[in-house]
């Protein structure tokens, strides 16, 4: 008893920090992003949209920190504003399927036989084209534009998620305190929502955080295709996008925001990977 | 062990020989120009060219796309050709011609002792052949050239009779088209229309001797050349190079002479550097915005008015073309002889298009979806400019960026609000785009779903006008009627965007994108 008591208490003492430096430096990252896309303006002035003639592809100066592209617009204000867009298509892209995915997960698993049979066989199907192709696929029948392309991402991104609950709820409802509610008489609903899904659903939370990065990336992938958001948004890949003819000359307007693009993408991994770390302890 | 000793010496072995080899190679980079100075900077034998694509047909009559078009002035020639700055028809093959007095027959004179580039003499029978070939086609992209054409003769090696089925203006321009270029009949019974697809015999100045599909072509100076002295360099190799940046950098390293099919913002980054000199040829290719008048706001005349108003194409023109493109006034190619003088360049005027769109019952605006095809630049440039302008006078504009395969889809089903839209003269006279834009069943009124009263029939009477003065008076009724319909935003005609090495002369490239390459040489050093 004493033993154990000692433990407990060393336990909670380790700091956040000790526990998983990498859930603090991902929270602190994704802290920074939260913050610039709430407030903008308050760290710049300057219009995103507005060109400027006279000011055409300016290299970073103290006027224009990041530099300007190629209409003279301010590439620190743009990547500034594209913040909250970028944010916004990760965790839309990610908040739908996340949800869907884990309660079709949950059914498929709990019910088994014919419903996780039918289930299974639709997510096969999805899972036989390649992810980017079934996106611009997708896109290209209901046209370009931020709305569409979240929808294109939540029709291929609940797979995963369905796989992973399901996966989880077949060992999870063998245990004793399913076999117990069972036998409480507990509709299979109480069942799913109350016993269940706070069990397994951990692993889709760590792999959601993950997939933010994911999301985050095909995005930019697809604006740098041209066929995601609308041209003028200042969205990180459109920007880079809008910068790949001047690497030569003008590096800034794509490294700037690539850089960008990776420190955030990075700090949710990280958040993920901390967040994998904190409740793998917590259920040892 | 032993092995392990085996690897590191094969490795420091092969890696001492790549340096020696370097060493080498380097030494022989510095001699070079050392020679060419002592040679007193003889002219190079060969000339490379990067393009962005390949060509993938050379049959004169079938091919389409400029990949095609633009070389097929090296190898084939015909009676008369347009002047290198694309403003006149001038004598090629033919030393003179008459007209007879009703105006269907001519008849040229031929320069003597005329050879194709295999040495073989050309005859009266070649050129009927070519003529008859073309005139044999019907569905061919092309056959407009020779459509008017009854039939055509050939009395003797030096005259070719061309007798025409009614009275054309365009007769000369028509006749300097690849299609009625002469060809070698012997060679064609030779292939066939399968081998024509991997080129002909002509007697342009360059034959072609190489072709590796999707990578390069040989072009060698023809020997029978009618013109003394010319073509000047021996040899030049088109070397496919699909990427822009890439395309730049060999330009900028030497491993390539001339650049082509640039893009706007390569020219700009290339203004800096001295090893390389930017080359805007003049084009006929124009930029306009298409409105679509089966939208609800765009049939209203006082709205397109008001849009056309809020416009500034002198700004776009500088911003999107970094100052390379010129600004137009109708959506004739600004380097066209037949442009109305007395329309003017729009003025933006951002008051007077509020007080309209207020008039036409919108004082808040309205929203509007503006088409442009994905991975084009200028176009994006355009795009992005204009709702910048719009969005003053409360038109919101939301751009629409499709793939090409969906964008000429929504094109052709007019499915869009406005597009930025294009056109490329392919011959030196206007008739071609005049028939696309007066003939409303041709492309839905050239994508504006409106029929501008009147045009087609002035449009009728201009192509048999055969007085100069005339014909222009009733081409600039044409313009002024459609731009008192507000249909179009006329905004730029953008140019070639080439770039050569410092020690190229006479590259020459015409408006209308053939590639003259006679007299272009490269002097060593």
């Amino acid at each position: 008893m004493k033993v154990k008591v000692t433990a407990r208490g060393g336990v909670r003492r380790l700091s956040l920090w000790q526990r998983s430096p990498s859930l603090v430096m991902g929270l602190v990252i994704v802290a920074v992003a939260v913050f610039v896309a709430v407030f903008p303006q308050l760290l710049t002035s300057a219009d995103p949209y507005a060109s400027d003639q006279a000011a055409m592809l300016l290299g970073p100066s103290a006027q224009h920190w990041f530099g300007t592209d190629n209409y003279g617009r301010d590439l620190f204000s743009r990547v500034v504003y594209g913040t909250r867009i970028d944010l916004l298509i990760g965790l839309g892209c990610v908040a739908v399927p996340f949800v869907f995915g884990s309660l079709l997960g949950l059914i498929a698993g709990y019910y088994g036989g014919k419903v996780d049979a039918i289930i299974m066989r639709v997510l096969d199907v999805f899972m036989a084209f390649p992810f980017l192709i079934m996106v611009i696929a997708i896109v290209a029948i209901l046209g370009p534009g931020t709305r569409n392309l979240l929808i294109a991402m939540w029709i291929v991104g609940w797979k995963e998620y369905t796989r992973l609950i399901r996966s989880e709820v077949l060992v999870a409802k063998q245990s004793e305190y399913v076999q117990s509610a069972r036998t409480m008489g507990y509709s299979d609903l109480r069942i799913m929502l109350r016993h269940i899904l706070p069990n397994v659903i951990s692993s889709a939370i760590v792999y959601a955080a993950s997939d933010i990065v994911m999301c985050m990336g095909t995005a930019a992938s697809l604006s740098y295709l041209g066929i995601g958001v609308e041209p003028t948004t200042p969205e990180w890949g459109a920007i880079i996008n809008g910068g790949k003819s001047f690497i030569n000359s003008a590096w800034w307007i794509t490294v700037i925001p690539g850089a960008v693009l990776a420190v955030v993408g990075w700090g949710f991994s990280m958040l993920g990977d901390g967040l994998s770390d904190l409740l793998r302890a917590d259920t040892h | 062990m032993n092995f392990k000793k085996l690897v590191c010496l094969a490795l420091a072995l092969v890696t001492a020989l790549s340096l020696t080899a370097c060493g080498g190679s380097e030494t022989e980079e510095a001699q070079q120009p050392a020679d060419g100075g002592a040679a007193d900077a003889a002219p190079a034998d060969t000339i490379v060219i990067g393009r962005a694509y390949d060509s993938d047909n050379l049959d004169p009559v079938v091919q389409v796309g400029n990949y095609n078009i633009w070389i097929l002035d090296l190898m084939l020639e015909g009676l008369v050709q347009c002047t290198d700055d694309g403003s006149a028809v001038e004598p090629c093959l033919a030393t003179d011609w008459t007209v007879s007095d009703d105006g269907l027959t001519y008849t040229f004179n031929l320069k003597e002792g005329l050879c194709f580039s295999d040495g073989t003499p050309v005859t009266g029978e070649d050129w009927v052949f070519s003529f008859e070939r073309a005139m044999s086609m019907p569905d061919e992209s092309w056959y407009f050239t020779v459509e008017n054409i009854a039939s055509v003769e050939a009395p003797d090696d030096t005259t070719f009779i061309v007798h025409l089925k009614e009275v054309s203006a365009a007769t000369l321009p028509n006749l300097s088209m690849w299609t009625c270029g002469v060809q070698s009949k012997a060679y064609y019974e030779q292939v066939g229309d399968e081998g024509y697809v991997n080129g002909f015999i002509g007697t342009g100045p360059y034959m072609l001797t190489d072709w590796s599909k999707g990578e390069s072509m040989t072009f060698e100076a023809n020997p029978y050349y009618h013109i003394e002295g010319q073509p000047v360099t021996k040899n030049i190799l088109m070397r496919v190079i699909a990427d822009d940046n890439s395309r730049v950098m060999q330009l900028q390293s030497g491993d390539i002479d001339v650049a082509i099919n640039l893009s706007m913002d390569s020219l700009y980054q290339l203004e800096s550097d001295d090893r390389v000199v930017v080359d805007p040829s003049t084009s006929c290719e124009t930029r306009f915005l298409a409105l679509n008048t089966s939208n609800e706001y765009l049939s209203n005349p006082k709205v397109r008015q008001a849009l056309s108003m809020a416009t500034d194409p002198t700004t776009i023109t500088s911003v999107a073309t970094y100052g390379y493109g010129e600004v137009a006034s109708t959506v004739l190619p600004t380097v066209s002889a037949y442009i109305d003088p007395s329309i003017p360049v729009n003025q933006q005027d951002l008051e007077g298009a509020k007080k309209l769109l207020a008039e036409a019952g919108y004082p808040d605006g309205f929203s509007l979806d503006l088409m442009i095809c994905s991975g084009k630049t200028v176009e994006e440039s355009i795009a992005t400019l204009v709702k910048e302008q719009w969005a003053q006078i409360g038109v919101d504009v939301r751009i629409c960026s499709y793939e090409k395969v969906t964008y000429t889809d929504n094109l052709y089903g007019l499915n869009f609000d406005v597009v930025v839209d294009y056109w490329t003269d392919d011959i030196c006279d206007p008739s071609e785009f005049m028939e696309y834009l007066c003939d409303f069943d041709l492309c839905s009124g050239f994508d504006t779903n409106y029929k501008v009263e009147g045009i087609e029939e002035l449009n009728d009477q201009a192509s048999r006008e055969l007085d100069e003065t005339a014909r222009k008076e009733l081409y600039y009724e044409i313009q002024q009627r459609i731009a008192d319909a507000y249909i179009y935003i006329p905004i730029c005609t953008i140019p070639y965007a080439n770039a050569e090495s410092v020690n190229i002369s006479n590259f020459v490239q015409t408006p209308l994108g053939n590639l003259r390459l006679a007299t272009m040489t490269k002097t060593a050093g």
